[in-house]
């Protein structure tokens, strides 16, 4: 599979972020700046992680809301809330795509001498999602596959016959 | 492609001389010119030549004519030649037709 | 280090330039099959074969200059009136000019790296044995009294290349090699005092100037014509010799010689003068001058809260200015429609030839301007409206009954409440709505039994895997066709409308919007939802009442001012949380002839708008066309107007059925 080699390009940085209380990290490679959480425009009919669209800088970008994503309910937005926004590469064009968190942590040089077993039991969060777990000074940190996380297939679908959340 | 011997500098395009090669050539040319006492041109490697090779051995005639070196060409092959009518330039190796 | 430019980084330009010059070839023996052959036009297809041949030339692509030669060479012949315009003649030209761009689009997608397949190698045979047969007859046809044999001139030439041609990519021993070719003595003596030492030389650039004695039948522009592509960088000076036979020649400079001292044979039209712009930074101009329009609103806004009247005055004023350069702008990218609909006059020519069926083109609204990226996206699906209205459409002459035997092909634009309207119309048998349910249900597009509207019915040539002729002609029904032209007109949110008579013709009404950058937008909330309808298609907006929302009994219209006002809840239509407030609105708006209502919670006037896509995630999403961002920075859903309209339209023929 592509993806170590993918991996070794991407470098062995990653920014770690808390959701719910539990560590994640995505590679610093995908992650294109970090921005105050800012007033979100649902979008009708989608499904209830994509939080809606937003303003950057005159771009309007979607944001997911990653706890919700992830399959741990929606992020619930307070002071210290945050958009890391991602660059990706989606059909050949470059697409920019905003991810809600409860806290950015920092950033952490993550090697394969951090790396740990995925755990059997335990992981809330679907195998596609993840890349590995980490162990840093104690931490323990899932890091994320964002192009699991963010495949369009999954994202672009229409919700289906459900109440509309308030935003 | 270009080599100082005996105080000769030697200068042997490959295939062609092009303005592909035009920059390396005379790049390689420039620190060792001052140290050479004649200047010698082997084109028999060298098929295919432009304006811009072209440039260069006029340029390397006139160095050697301002510094009074000898400076001389062989192996001047059909299709070279025949750019060099197309210009009406002749590099004679006795070096006559300076038009 | 500096090198001279490859083939790949030229050919965009040459490709470019070369399917102009074929465009204007092809539309100029189109003319002159309409028309008959004049002076001018011969001329402009002649020009046009030379000049492609001489930028083959310059890019060493031989195929093309070979070929090319041998047309030119017939087009020299028959411009000179040794050999006579027939239609035959003219169709073999236009053959040639398809074979040549097939040639130039050939090298360009191999970037020159290939030799021609040999296919195109034997379509080039074909051909120049084809026009060999008139290069034979040079003599036994002399029509016209004042023919002018090609007379050799001597002429002498210096010029001095410039510094930069070489670092162009440029090759001046190409230019004296083509020189040559066209020159029966030829003799250049190369200057090379500007050269330095090579201490001082800089390798890429050129040094060289050139002495030239030759002669030569082509003309004086014809000799400069050699040197177009350069002549912004080079001094040309060219004197004939032998002055007692002509008026002594001028010295001239390239640059003022190729466009006045053109001989004026005859009145030629002056070209427009034309910028070639790279459509990226005209779109990043516009999204730029947007931007400006949203944080001037902004201002606005925050003068008028602050109620300073000088203020607001200075701000208006910018504003207005403002609104003038976008529209300058959106001007550049706008381009008539005209050219366009010129192409089909080829088409229709020859497919109703093939076809033996006499149609004749009437074009309506050439000068109609839309979107470039619009146009250019709506060719393909015309092409093959078109193809269809002369294959299925128009009958062959015997069969039209009471009808003239010429068919008549109609193609006609004009900009109605904010779009523009394409209409393609024939006068021919029209469809037969029984045929195509049968059909349709035969190739199981339908189910038999469902029902259907006229307007669906009607559709079905349009859905993918239907062709109404019994055999599959060569022409339409090649299995790509009628469905590529519904996917592309929704694409750029338009829509298509078919209106047809039995045995009195069919009529298709595109309808697509004027741009795809800006619009003058209405601002609505609905729930938390702000929404941005475009402004040219509200016609007004009405409050709904509580009563009256009570006398509408859950129907999904209201009677206004004694007429039916079909309404769609936008709020329902999207799922959204019912809003809280007691009062609603209705925007009323007309799409294609009708009037329907939007129900809205709250209302917040015009707005201008830079429409930002939405993205792929939203691809799947119905209803929204775009997005845009407020003055104060919040995000603004566009509604897809089109969209909403055919919804409310299928729950309408739903019910009707119930």
């Amino acid at each position: 599979m592509f993806e170590s080699a993918s991996k070794n390009e991407e470098g062995s940085q990653f920014l770690s972020f808390f959701l719910k209380n539990e560590r994640f990290a995505i590679n610093v490679a995908h992650v294109k700046e970090i921005i105050e959480y800012t007033q979100i425009t649902c979008v009708p009919m989608m499904q209830n992680f994509l939080a809606g669209v937003t303003n950057i800088r005159g771009n309007v970008i979607p944001v997911i809301d990653l706890s919700s994503r992830l399959g741990m309910g929606l992020s619930d937005i307070c002071k210290k809330s945050c958009i890391i926004t991602v660059e990706m590469t989606i059909e050949d064009a470059k697409s920019e795509i905003g991810l809600v968190v409860d806290m950015v942590d920092q950033v952490y040089d993550i090697n394969a001498e951090h790396k740990m077993q995925a755990p059997e039991f335990g992981t809330k969060i679907r195998k596609e999602f993840m890349q590995m777990m980490a162990r840093i000074e104690d931490k323990f940190i899932t890091i994320l596959d964002i192009s699991g996380v963010l495949e369009l297939q999954e994202l672009s679908k229409i919700r289906q016959k459900t109440a509309c959340k308030g935003s | 492609m270009v080599t100082l011997e005996e105080e000769i500098l030697h200068i042997q395009p490959q295939e062609e001389f092009t303005i592909y090669q035009a920059e390396t050539i005379a790049t390689a040319i420039m620190p060792q010119i001052a140290s050479a006492k004649s200047l010698h041109v082997n084109l028999s490697f060298t098929d295919k030549i432009d304006t811009a090779g072209f440039q260069i051995l006029i340029a390397l005639k006139k160095s050697c004519e301002a510094f009074n070196l000898p400076f001389s060409i062989e192996g001047i092959h059909t299709s070279c030649e025949n750019f060099m009518a197309l210009f009406g330039y002749d590099f004679d190796v006795d070096d006559k037709g300076v038009a | 280090m500096s090198l001279g430019l490859s083939f790949s980084d030229i050919a965009k330009e040459f490709h470019i330039e070369s399917l102009e010059l074929l465009e204007a070839m092809e539309n100029a023996l189109v003319s002159i099959r309409e028309n008959g052959m004049d002076d001018e036009t011969i001329n402009a297809v002649f020009r046009a074969a030379h000049t492609i041949k001489g930028a083959a030339g310059m890019y060493k692509l031989e195929y093309v200059v070979e070929f090319t030669h041998v047309a030119e060479s017939v087009l020299d012949l028959v411009r000179n009136g040794k050999v006579a315009m027939s239609d035959s003649l003219g169709d073999l030209f236009l053959t040639c000019k398809d074979h040549m761009q097939n040639l130039v689009e050939f090298a360009v997608v191999n970037n020159n790296e290939k030799s021609p397949t040999s296919d195109l190698l034997g379509t080039t045979h074909t051909l120049n044995e084809a026009l060999s047969i008139y290069l034979g007859e040079t003599h036994s046809t002399e029509i016209t009294p004042h023919t002018k044999t090609p007379r050799e001139k001597q002429w002498h030439m210096y010029i001095t290349f410039g510094k930069s041609v070489l670092e162009q990519g440029f090759e001046p021993a190409s230019f004296l090699a083509y020189l040559r070719k066209q020159s029966s003595q030829f003799n250049a003596r190369v200057d090379v005092s500007s050269v330095p030492v090579i201490e001082r030389l800089s390798p890429t650039q050129c040094y060289l100037a050139f002495h030239i004695d030759f002669s030569t039948h082509i003309s004086k522009e014809e000799i400069f014509d050699v040197f177009d592509f350069i002549k912004e960088d080079c001094t040309i000076d060219l004197k004939e010799i032998e002055p007692e036979e002509t008026k002594e020649e001028p010295e001239l400079t390239c640059k003022e010689a190729i466009p006045k001292n053109a001989p004026a044979q005859t009145t030629q039209t002056t070209p427009n003068y034309t910028i070639r712009v790279d459509a990226h930074k005209i779109d990043q101009l516009i999204n730029q001058i947007g931007e400006m329009v949203i944080a001037n609103a902004n201002v606005v806004q925050q003068s008028i809260d602050i109620k300073n009247s000088d203020l607001v005055e200075s701000v208006s004023i910018v504003s207005r200015m403002l609104e003038d350069i976008r529209e300058s702008a959106m001007q550049i990218r706008m381009v008539q429609i005209g050219e366009t609909f010129n192409k089909f006059k080829r088409i229709v020519q020859d497919t109703s030839k093939k076809l033996g069926k006499e149609i004749e083109l009437l074009i309506k609204g050439g000068e109609t301007e839309l979107d470039k990226t619009v146009i250019e996206k709506i060719t393909d699906p015309l092409v093959h409206i078109v193809r269809n209205a002369l294959d299925h459409g128009i009958e062959l002459p015997n069969e039209r009954g009471e009808k003239p035997h010429k068919g008549i092909l109609s193609l006609n634009a004009y900009h109605d409440a904010g779009t523009v309207v394409i209409e393609i119309s024939d006068d021919g048998k029209g469809l037969d709505e029984e045929v195509l349910y049968q059909k349709g249900v035969e190739k199981g597009i339908i189910e038999e039994g469902a029902t259907l509207s006229q307007q669906e019915v009607y559709k079905l040539i349009l859905a993918p895997g239907f062709s109404t002729a019994k055999e599959v002609t060569d022409l339409s029904g090649r299995g790509v066709g009628m469905d590529v032209v519904k996917r592309n007109i929704e694409a750029l949110r338009g829509n298509i409308e078919i209106q047809s008579t039995k045995g009195k013709g069919t009529s298709f009404i595109i309808r697509l919007p004027l741009t795809l950058a800006i619009i003058d937008g209405f601002l609505v909330k609905v729930g938390e939802i702000f929404y941005v309808i475009p402004l040219d298609m509200v016609v007004e907006c009405i409050e709904l009442s509580e009563d009256e929302k009570a006398q509408m009994h859950g129907n999904n219209y209201i009677n206004l001012r004694g007429s039916i006002l079909p309404l769609l809840n936008v709020g329902a239509f999207f799922e959204q949380k019912s809003a809280q407030t007691n009062r609603s609105n209705i925007v009323v708006v007309h799409y294609a002839g009708k009037r329907y209502g939007f129900i809205v919670d709250e209302l917040f006037g015009e707005f201008q708008t830079v429409i930002k896509p939405l993205g792929k995630i939203f691809a799947n999403l119905k209803g929204i066309s775009g997005a845009t961002i407020l003055g104060s920075g919040n995000v603004a859903l566009i509604l897809d107007v089109s969209m909403l309209v055919q919804h409310l339209l299928s729950l309408k023929a739903m019910k009707s059925e119930d």
